[in-house]
């Protein structure tokens, strides 16, 4: 007969494979989140957990499954309580230390299994939290880990069914590591391609979230400011000047200073998530003095809702493509919320929200790092053949504001608009040409020459230096407009930033803060145009990315099946209330019918217990100790009991005569209907003490 | 065939993409990909993993050496034999075939040996892996091996595949046989009927008697002539009349289990060792009953034809042993193998003496016990022995 291998040390390699499978997320959830110690403390835990299931003696009794149960809810009271006093991802924290809990009943391979899944969902919480390609590396060593038990499971299942084991290979016949290293490469290579085109091809999502987003953290308090609170402005500041390390945008304050020079660090101010490229608008600036741009009115419109706060826009204005954004802030910002054009609903953990004179939203503190917000917006279509034929009297409230112009302006500056616009007959075209100048006639420069004192900025960039930054592009198309009698208003924000394909997220940074015009046209409301070389000519958003190609411009279509998921899922996020409300009834009948089906059957088990104590005494259950002790002295010597094995069947595998004696007592115990006699259990207790000694022999 | 596992990654891989169309995290979009890629990858590889496995099975002694398929005849053995089966998978098709799971069954193993359930980790393209058990043959039977059914789940548990590996082996294992040297029932005085043995044309020398013309000169017995001045000739004992004849009763009944230990199967060991002693002593043997499928030859067997018939024969007859003894007339010797033992047959066996036939009865009941329709019907000049399966090895040599 062919030998059988013994399946203790393919056990013991499953575990250290579950094992390090679990430290996996652990050492993202470390890295993403910044929570070392307490991964640390649950590293050392579920190596604890481990240990402790795999001991031969390891049989949950109640009384360490209510301690597990008891150790859950402290934990989970822990989180909650970590959500008020501020902890640092306290889900992720209980998330981890629950999994420690459960490590200490991982007897079965099936709770082997049932722990990975839950180091996936550890492994989900540090992607969402992670914004690197760093997370790409714990997803590899994960998923070789992972498979790597399955197949030692897989080995072992089959090694443990069978009879027969092949025969050792002929002695001619040589070991072949290659062909195996070559068939491990070639299956990884093909699921590499396979999770490549998977990728390639599934179809992203781009609307409304059937749950609303929630934040369990706390919320801002307070009323909204009328004054924009810039957290990046430094103590020190050297009048103008920025030498490109620092983080503060002169521009996201209440009055944006024409005369400053210099660029931003390229640090990472913040994370977007979002299906559409767009820039991310803060606020805007109305009056012009000719080197400073600033808010005229300064009323704040308070935002209807809690959590949830939608801006008050026409029903024109809400139509389009959805785009839901997520943003993440990593440095401070100010108390203004960044939100693609237009945004309609603002998700957030504040009490009030507010919304300006010129359609910029604020909160009530400035955004610290970690703050978490979502934007819903609308997409606007502006068609340029539309936006021609846009003609009607403006608005007074649009006609007071947005044609404000200093009596500084120059009668060059005028002139030099009135030439550009001349050949056009419509403001778009007038707004384009000016744009186009703009764009095609000027030098970017951080660093352009100091401005001279007393100077009008426009003249000065336009004539004098003829090179600038985005500010005085910006200006100098708003300034020529409003001398066209066009109203325009000068935006502040960010630009998109870098589109990190893989991890889904525009990576913004200090450099990206930005500023560009927008121009009102009768009818369609602001469009926005950026005159500023080297940025996108139309800053609103883009068409919702459909798939991972999309906007390429190499395959101009876009996957049919995305926009069918879109709409599929904006249904459903308007029918969410009544799915859940469904979906909760139908899970409490499961659990009541599943509850009375297991409580009736405990019910039974304890009746018959009951009666069947009537006239058993003690001594049948004694007699059952007597036996577990036996079997549990085995155990520890290498002889565990296997699952399912009966009491008759072990003692045959392990012959001794006194474990035959405990067996004989043991099943009259367990089988007889009437109780054991004082004499079986005088038989159980020798053969128990026979069976020690036995043991004790065999030690020494 | 998906595994739960495998809907288990699938239902996974939903998740992870409605989460991540959620969340919009791009990661996500990955993790359900990587699942998604997982669970193609492993069902493309599962589709060819059994398709180029090949199977060869021999059976010998494990003490004698393997001899290569195809045989020209059939192994045979004996019950109670030992028996080596080695079995050898050869990939021709894929790359790599991992975690084989399969089951072979051997018909004539005992019940609890015949399930051989086996394990191959790994096997590339092109090479071979051999297994083997040795069992024992448990009863006779001419056996046929089923299918191999082999299974593999691929490295991961994804997908399982099955396949049954045609290999239509045979095997032939005869009665057990008791090695009768003597049979003191049939040789002893005490035998009722037993009469002077006829003169024939045997080898055994029997008398003498005066020459008769046309007798031949090789006859003459020199010494007695000499001694009485006339030609005397030697008569031979007429060997061809003690021929033995078995009686089998071939009558099925509904409802009888099939088991090693049954009053048939012992009947057949029985036979097989009657017909030893037979040919040893080279008394022609004849086997009696009533079949469609298994009736007896009817002229005397070999050795040889006696083992083949009592290796394949099974009880599926619909006459009743009672008329088959009914029928037997002009027979000398016959060994009743009574399986059950009705009144009906005690009678018929009563009646054999009448038409000049010396009969032996073993009534073989299962616990050795006699049968009850025995104290009824007492029979006489029957000579009748009570055996059970387990004692009829020491009741025939005695």
């Amino acid at each position: 007969m062919s030998a059988q291998a013994p399946s203790s040390s393919l056990s013991l390699l499953l575990r250290r494979l579950v094992l390090a499978a679990q430290w996996v997320p652990l050492l993202a959830l470390a890295r993403t989140a910044g929570i070392w110690l307490p991964a640390l403390l649950a590293g050392a835990g579920m190596a604890l957990g481990h240990w402790y299931s795999a001991r031969p003696t390891s049989n949950q009794g109640r009384l360490p499954r209510l301690l597990m149960f008891v150790m859950l809810h402290v934990a989970f009271c822990g989180m909650c309580v970590g959500l008020t006093q501020g902890m640092r991802y306290p889900q992720a924290q209980f998330a981890i230390y629950a999994q420690v809990i459960t490590s200490f009943d991982l007897r079965k391979r099936r709770n082997l299994f049932s722990t990975l899944v839950h180091s996936l969902l550890n492994l989900y919480v540090a992607a969402t939290l992670s914004r690197t390609v760093e997370l790409g590396l714990y997803l590899l060593l994960f998923a070789g880990l992972a498979l790597a038990a399955f197949f030692v499971s897989e080995y072992q299942e089959g090694q443990e069914g069978a009879r027969l084991l092949p025969d050792p290979p002929p002695p001619s016949e040589a070991p072949r590591p290659t062909p195996l290293l070559w068939l491990g490469l070639r299956y990884g290579l093909l699921a590499a391609l396979a999770i490549f085109v998977a990728f390639l091809f599934t179809p992203r999502f781009a609307s409304r979230p059937i749950i609303p987003p929630f934040s369990i953290t706390v919320p801002q308090r307070g009323g909204v400011k009328s004054e924009i609170i810039n957290p990046g402005v430094p103590l020190v500041q050297v009048n103008g000047w920025s030498d490109g390390t620092s983080d503060y945008y002169y521009g996201f304050d209440s009055n944006l200073d024409l005369r400053y020079r210099g660029g931003l660090s390229n640090e990472i101010i913040m994370y977007v998530s979002s299906p559409s490229r767009s820039y991310w608008r803060s606020h805007s600036y109305d009056f012009y003095d000719g080197v400073r741009w600033s808010q005229s009115d300064d009323t704040l419109f308070t935002l209807r809702g809690r959590i949830s706060f939608e801006v008050p826009y026409d029903e024109q204005a809400l139509s389009g493509q959805e785009i839901f954004q997520t943003y993440t802030i990593v440095r401070d910002q100010p108390n203004l919320i960044f939100a693609a054009y237009r945004p309609a609903e603002i998700y957030m953990a504040a009490t009030q929200l507010a919304i300006d004179a010129g359609a910029g939203i604020r909160s009530p503190e400035p955004l610290a790092a970690g703050t978490t917000y979502s934007v819903l917006s609308y997409r606007p279509d502006f068609d340029p053949a539309t936006l021609r034929e846009a003609r009607g009297p403006l608005p007074d409230l649009i006609e007071d504001r947005y044609l404000q112009l200093p009596d500084s302006i120059s009668a060059r500056v005028r002139e030099l608009a009135r030439e550009l616009a001349e050949p056009h007959d419509n403001d778009f075209d007038r707004v384009a040409a000016l744009n186009e100048h703009l764009l095609t006639s000027y030098a970017y420069n951080f660093f352009p020459p100091p401005h001279p004192p007393g100077a009008e900025v426009v003249d000065n960039f336009l004539f004098v230096d003829q090179e600038g930054v985005c500010e005085q592009y910006v200006t100098a198309l708003v300034v020529m407009a409003r001398s066209l009698g066009i109203p325009a208003r000068l935006v502040a924000g960010y630009g998109s930033g870098d589109y990190n394909r893989l991890t889904g997220y525009y990576e913004v940074s200090a450099n990206d803060a930005h500023a560009w015009a927008e121009i009102y046209f009768p009818g369609h409301g602001w469009v926005p145009f950026d005159p500023t070389p080297g940025w996108e000519p139309r800053p609103y958003p883009t068409p919702v990315q459909e798939w991972f190609l999309s906007g390429s411009t190499l395959l101009d279509w876009e996957l049919p099946i995305g926009g069918l998921l879109s709409a599929g899922a904006t249904g459903a996020s308007l029918l969410a209330p009544y799915l859940i409300g469904a979906l909760s009834l139908f899970l409490v009948i499961l659990l009541t019918l599943r509850l009375n089906t297991q409580l009736r059957a405990r019910l039974a088990a304890r009746l018959a217990r009951r009666y069947s104590r009537l006239d058993d005494g003690a001594q049948r259950s004694a007699i059952l100790r007597l036996y577990r002790r036996g079997v549990a002295l085995l155990a520890r010597r290498g002889r565990k009991r296997g699952e399912g094995e009966t009491l008759g069947e072990y003692a045959a595998q392990h012959p001794s005569p006194a474990l035959a004696r405990l067996t004989e007592s043991a099943e009259i115990a367990a089988y007889r209907p009437t109780p054991p006699d004082e004499e079986t259990l005088q038989q159980a207790q020798a053969a128990l003490q026979a069976l020690q000694q036995e043991a004790r022999r065999k030690k020494e | 065939m998906p595994t739960r596992r495998a809907w288990t990654l699938l239902f996974l891989a939903v998740a992870f993409y409605g989460l991540a169309n959620q969340t919009q995290v791009g990661w996500l979009y990955l993790f359900a990909d990587a699942f998604i890629g997982f669970w193609i990858v492993a069902w493309l590889y599962s589709l060819g993993m059994l398709r180029g496995l090949g199977l060869s099975r021999t059976l010998h002694a494990p003490d004698s050496p393997e001899q290569a398929e195809p045989r020209e005849s059939l192994p045979t053995f004996h019950e109670g034999d030992p028996l080596r089966v080695t079995l050898t998978i050869t990939n021709r098709g894929a790359p790599g075939v991992f975690l084989v799971r399969g089951e072979e069954r051997c018909p004539a193993a005992p019940p609890p040996e015949q399930a051989q359930p086996f394990f191959l980790p790994l096997l590339l393209r092109q090479q071979q892996r051999r297994f083997h058990y040795d069992t024992t043959c448990d009863r006779r039977g001419h056996f046929h091996f089923p299918p191999l059914r082999l299974h593999s789940a691929g490295p991961f548990g994804l997908f399982r595949r099955q396949r049954p590996l045609e290999l239509p082996s045979e095997l032939l294992v005869y009665p057990y046989y008791h090695r009768l040297k003597r049979l003191p029932l049939l040789e002893s005085k005490k035998f009722p009927e037993r009469q002077a043995p006829r003169i024939g044309a045997g080898g055994e020398v029997i008398g003498v008697r005066e020459y008769r013309p046309g007798d031949s000169p090789r006859l003459i017995h020199w010494r007695s002539t000499a001694r009485t001045g006339q030609l005397v000739v030697k008569e031979f004992a007429d060997e061809e009349q003690p021929a033995l004849t078995v009686a089998l009763d071939l009558q099925h009944l509904p409802g009888e289990v099939e088991d090693k230990y049954s009053p048939f199967e012992s009947a057949l060991r029985l036979a097989a060792s009657l017909g030893y002693y037979a040919t040893q002593k080279g008394i022609p043997f004849h086997l009696a009953g009533e079949s469609p499928r298994w009736s007896p030859p009817r002229n005397a067997l070999s050795w040889w034809g006696i083992l083949n018939y009592l290796a394949r024969v099974e009880a599926d007859g619909e006459s009743p042993y009672a008329q088959l003894l009914h029928k037997i007339a002009g027979v000398p010797l016959l060994v009743a193998l009574v399986t059950q033992p009705s009144e009906a047959t005690l009678q018929a066996l009563s009646t054999l003496h009448r038409r000049g036939t010396r009969t032996l009865a073993y009534l073989i009941t299962p616990d050795g016990s006699p049968p009850p329709a025995l104290a009824a019907h007492p029979l006489s000049h029957v000579e009748i022995r009570i055996v059970s399966p387990y004692n009829w090895e020491e009741e025939l040599a005695r």
